[in-house]
């Protein structure tokens, strides 16, 4: 651990820092909103995976309901690339 | 291209002796869809079927089980059976057959039970082993009570000797648990009771056998050895069975096949005492040969008429839909049918995902690599695969892969490796100053994008985006053009055309806000989206405006389109640095590792790559694309004949 205080720091130090920063937030973005969509998925695909054992010609019914929830990953990773590259 | 194909609704009528005629033409011509008559508030009555009905189905049912019984799988026979030749010979091979494999079933039931006997008997008299006693000594007491089975401890010893020392207790372990047989005057019946219910006594009971156990159990091994033998032999017995009739079975199942949709099918004719009426669908190009075909066959003794549709019929989903697509676009009718028929007034949109489909999952792998391995994996499946959707599946991967390839070029990478440039893999294999190494080290249009390069990122990004509103306007297009015919010009355009003026107002306000137009623009933009979002309103009611924020999701749901392909290339771009900078500069047995360490990485990036842009490429079809003009829930088109694949006609 190296310890900063930020009366002393250089400049480089506090850059480097608020990199290290964003590189956490554009992590937490992914990773949170990963989960988010994992949990909003898995009980539409296993209710898919319900019907399609009913009916198999629902399969894409079931894709479409499934996938919907993942909207929130590609915004977190939107996010994330934004936080990274812009 | 882009409809169904088009078909008229006919009838056939004729006098009943025509009948199976009739029937029989119309099942080689194989392109008519023979619709059910509907019974209810008729006069007429359904048609009974042929004679040979029963006899075909009852021996299809037969041949049927011995296929089962044989293990048959479809395959594609070496040369065509002829049909005459094969009805011929048919029911004395079938006797033949039947009289072999009812022997072979019989014979394997009865091994089969004789193994299962044996085995059980073993497991009886193995807790015995182990005591001196022959099995019949267990039984046949008069004044003795025996009690042979499993207990929990060996403790309960002393439990009986209080209550006399008058009895004979063997003992011994097995399997984790205490095995007891004990002698015991019936007297005492009842304090016995008590006992072993309190050690958690559980009863075996004694095969009717007689001699040594241990002996009986050594002689039933050998016996099972020798079923086991005889199982065997029986299984190549089948095997050899099976090869022998293979082509019999299958080609007889068609024949069979046939014979019994051609009696059947007068189930869906309407009938009166002396004719019959068939009510059919005939796609517009085949018309005229079955016209030409029936009026020669019978010389105008059927009448066969074309009925004109009414627009509901039109309307309604009760046309059954042909695909009208060229050849190459027909594997993709496969992902069309996953999700729904078209129905007969809509756009079939085979054609359009024929390219798009493709394109996005080339952008999403674009790696000439993965592209050369999939278009192997691709051509591979054609080439065995003579039909089906395996076949269509196989051909997709082809086509996807070719997509692929040309991305790769495009982003000028082999396997996550760059091909060109400053880090260009030939350069740093072939040595810098070859003349391979220079002219790829110094040839640097290539990649347009770089998707190893930070720098390029937000571009990919920004360009799936726009790749997305082109494919979203594109659905609200056709979306227009659906809902203009089924609902009305007016309808079509505040419904759809108002989705393409919203975004027209948004992009204004966004091109305004950047610089690049006065500030005035912003206001103009902003009045343009709102006069989108009243036709909004106007055409859906006030719920359009839970819709809004989907216009947003959607397009930056295309942004996939760059985060797939980034996983991918950033899944082998770690092999390829794991491998080049971390084992092979250590030299010696760290080369073997790195090259196992590639070909494994590699390979389980292969099967992601199909996976996953395979997926998301169709979920873009299927939500983003679909959902802005699709309805589907069209009925198949499904002509009266066969296809025959084993037996031939002469």
């Amino acid at each position: 651990m190296v310890d900063i205080s930020i009366a002393d720091a250089t400049v480089e130090q506090i850059i480097a820092n608020q990199k290290g920063l964003v590189a956490i937030g554009a992590g937490l973005a992914v990773g949170l909103s990963g989960i988010a969509s994992g949990i909003a998925e898995k009980d539409i695909g296993a209710a898919a995976v319900g019907a399609m054992a009913e009916r198999e010609e629902l399969f894409a019914k079931g894709l479409i309901l499934t996938v919907i929830p993942e909207t929130i990953v590609i915004f977190g990773l939107v996010i994330a690339i934004l936080l990274i590259f812009l | 291209m882009l409809k169904a194909k088009k078909v008229s609704k006919a009838m056939i009528v004729g006098n009943k002796s025509l009948l199976d005629g009739v029937v029989d033409v119309l099942y080689q011509l194989n392109c008519v869809h023979i619709e059910d008559f509907d019974k209810e508030d008729s006069f007429l009555s359904i048609g009974r079927p042929g004679k040979a009905a029963t006899e075909a189905s009852n021996k299809l049912v037969k041949l049927r089980s011995f296929s089962n019984f044989l293990g048959l799988k479809p395959h594609y026979p070496d040369t065509l059976a002829n049909q005459d030749s094969l009805l011929h010979e048919m029911d004395d091979t079938l006797d033949e057959l039947d009289s072999t494999i009812s022997r072979l079933t019989d014979k394997r039931n009865y091994l089969d039970n004789e193994l299962k006997t044996i085995e059980s008997k073993v497991v009886e008299l193995e807790p015995f082993s182990q005591f001196p006693l022959d099995v019949e000594m267990y039984k046949g007491y008069n004044s003795i009570s025996v009690h042979t089975g499993f207990v929990r401890s060996n403790e309960m010893e002393t439990d009986i000797r209080n209550i006399t020392t008058d009895y004979e207790l063997f003992i011994s372990s097995y399997n984790k648990m205490q095995v007891i047989a004990l002698f015991i005057s019936k007297e005492y019946e009842e304090q016995i009771a008590e006992v072993l219910d309190k050690n958690a006594f559980l009863e075996i009971h004694i095969p009717e056998l007689t001699g040594n156990p241990q002996q009986l159990i050594s002689g039933m091994i050998n016996r099972k050895h020798d079923v086991e033998i005889e199982l065997a032999s029986l299984e190549s017995e089948i095997d050899t069975l099976q090869k022998k009739y293979k082509d019999f079975i299958l080609a007889s199942d068609e024949v069979l096949s046939i014979t019994t949709q051609k009696a059947e099918a007068p189930l869906k004719f309407a009938t009166s005492d002396n004719s019959f009426i068939i009510d059919c669908w005939i796609s517009d190009d085949q018309f005229g040969k079955v016209v030409s075909t029936i009026e020669n066959e019978f010389n105008g003794r059927i009448f066969i008429t074309k009925l004109d549709l009414e627009e509901e019929e039109i309307e309604s989903e009760s046309i059954p839909i042909e695909y009208n697509n060229p050849k190459p676009v027909k594997p993709l009718e496969t992902i069309m049918d996953l999700y729904s028929r078209p129905t007969y007034k809509e756009i079939d949109p085979s054609a359009i995902i024929f390219i798009t489909f493709p394109l996005f999952y080339g952008i999403m792998l674009g790696d000439i690599g993965y592209g050369l391995v999939l278009l192997t994996l691709g051509m591979v499946g054609i080439a065995k695969l003579k039909e089906g959707e395996l076949r269509s599946l196989s051909t997709l991967l082809a086509y996807c892969s070719i997509s692929t390839i040309i991305f790769g070029i495009l982003y000028a990478e082999i396997f996550g490796f760059h091909i060109f440039g400053h880090h260009s893999i030939v350069a740093s294999l072939m040595g810098e100053h070859s003349a391979l190494g220079v002219a790829f080290h110094h040839f640097d249009l290539l990649p347009i994008l770089d998707r190893l390069h930070p720098n390029d990122i937000p571009i990919l990004l920004i360009a799936s985006a726009l790749i997305g509103v082109v494919h979203l306007n594109l659905g609200f297009l056709l979306g227009f053009r659906n809902m203009a015919i089924s609902h009305g010009m007016k309808e079509a355009v505040l419904e759809k055309i108002s989705w393409i003026v919203l975004q027209l107002g948004i992009a204004i306000v966004i091109v305004a806000c950047m610089g690049y137009i006065p500030p005035a623009g912003q206001i103009i933009g902003a009045a343009v989206a709102v006069l989108g979002l009243v036709m909004l309103i106007a055409g859906e009611g006030m719920g359009a405006i839970l819709e809004l924020p989907s216009i947003l999701s959607n397009t930056l749901s295309y942004t996939r389109l760059a985060a797939v392909g980034l996983s991918s290339v950033g899944i082998a771009f770690a092999v390829n640095e794991i491998v080049t900078t971390m084992l092979f500069p250590e030299g010696g047995i760290f080369i073997i590792i790195g090259i196992l360490v590639l070909i494994i990485g590699h390979t389980v990036n292969t099967v992601l790559g199909v996976v996953a842009p395979g997926l998301h490429a169709l979920r873009l079809q299927y939500v983003e694309f679909f959902t802005k003009f699709y309805e589907g829930g069209g009925r198949k088109f499904n002509p009266f004949g066969y296809i025959r694949k084993y037996t031939e006609v002469k």
